[in-house]
């Protein structure tokens, strides 16, 4: 029984850092590139 | 980055938790109340908005850093849980856009001010913006949790309609060129628009793969773990300071196009 138990997973979803990684490296290229956007088009109609 | 939170040797802030949350956005929200004040405002040096760019800058920066190496990995979901300081953040701030954009669509058709239109276009665009980031962010937890990027979930689909309704209107002003059918259209297209984000909100309670609400709202009740909580507050004032200064900045922008699509004032005849 004890075997058994030590053989099942944690219930934890393990490693996968590489997505979260992904997730808020996304989150700052989409307001960097925003924010970007958002001085080139005030400097056209400028 | 993994279950770093706990760690004594951690440098740690002397004011952490609920406090540091409810202080931070209690300082960005009485900046706004401030410069609210036309006279205050005019006598700033600086565009108002810029203070509260940079202190939402400053913010993400440190939320981000708290999200990823101060919090504990999620009980079930570990470091993936992660993601949910900047899912949930940016989910909530694109729906308060969406809705700010439904109640600007509403005074621009019911005053029929410019402002009111140039705040529209503002808050949906930076709406749109904030929902395609949910999006992503949604489907790259979608594919480290559910295995898949994308499913027909009653949530998913509705946050989807959602973003096409506003993409629908900011194609629509793109498109329409006289300047007082673009502004009524557009508001009765964000009236409508507006109506999606209800709806968005409660497709949680519906069936489906995503989760049910952690957070509710109405009752003050919350499943989320203490610590993971207040850290997703934290990046959610974050992301509300800087999407207030992103609105403010499109809206000036509007303001200036507004302006020159203006016919010109008839030449004044001597008599």
């Amino acid at each position: 029984m004890i075997t058994v138990f030590a053989q099942m997973p944690s219930g934890m979803i393990q490693g996968r850092q590489e997505y979260v990684a992904a997730a808020y490296i996304f989150t700052w290229v989409f307001f960097v590139g925003y924010a970007a956007s958002l001085y080139l088009r005030s400097r056209e109609e400028a | 980055m993994c279950c770093a939170g706990y760690d004594p040797t951690l440098w740690r802030c002397p004011i952490t938790g609920w406090p540091l949350t409810i202080g931070v956005t209690l300082l960005g929200l009485a900046y706004l109340l401030v410069v609210a004040v036309p006279s205050v405002r005019k006598k700033l040096p600086f565009a108002w908005e810029h203070p509260l760019g940079a202190y939402g800058l400053f913010l993400l920066v440190t939320g981000n850093y708290l999200g990823l190496f101060f919090a504990p990995g999620e009980k079930f979901m570990g470091d993936v849980g992660r993601i949910l300081h900047v899912h949930v953040p940016a989910a909530w701030i694109a729906m308060l856009a969406f809705l700010i954009a439904g109640i600007c669509a509403f005074g621009s058709l019911w005053s029929g001010k410019r402002s009111w239109d140039s705040a529209l276009e503002a808050f949906a665009e930076v709406g749109v913006m904030e929902a395609v980031l949910l999006c992503i962010l949604g489907a790259i937890w979608g594919r480290a949790t559910w295995e898949t990027w994308w499913t027909w979930d009653p949530r998913l689909t509705t946050t989807a309609v959602m973003l096409l309704a506003f993409v629908g209107l900011l194609l629509l002003r793109a498109v329409v060129t006289d300047v007082e059918r673009r502004t009524t259209w557009s508001a009765v297209a964000g009236i409508l628009a507006t109506i999606n984000v209800p709806i968005t909100y409660y497709s949680v309670d519906k069936a489906g793969l995503h989760q049910a609400a952690s957070e509710n709202f109405q009752n003050a009740e919350s499943a989320i773990d203490s610590v993971l909580r207040w850290v997703m507050y934290y990046n959610t004032a974050a992301f509300l300071f800087i999407m207030v200064w992103f609105a403010a900045r499109r809206w000036r922008l509007a303001e200036v196009r507004a302006e020159a699509a203006m016919p010109e004032a008839l030449p004044e005849v001597s008599t």
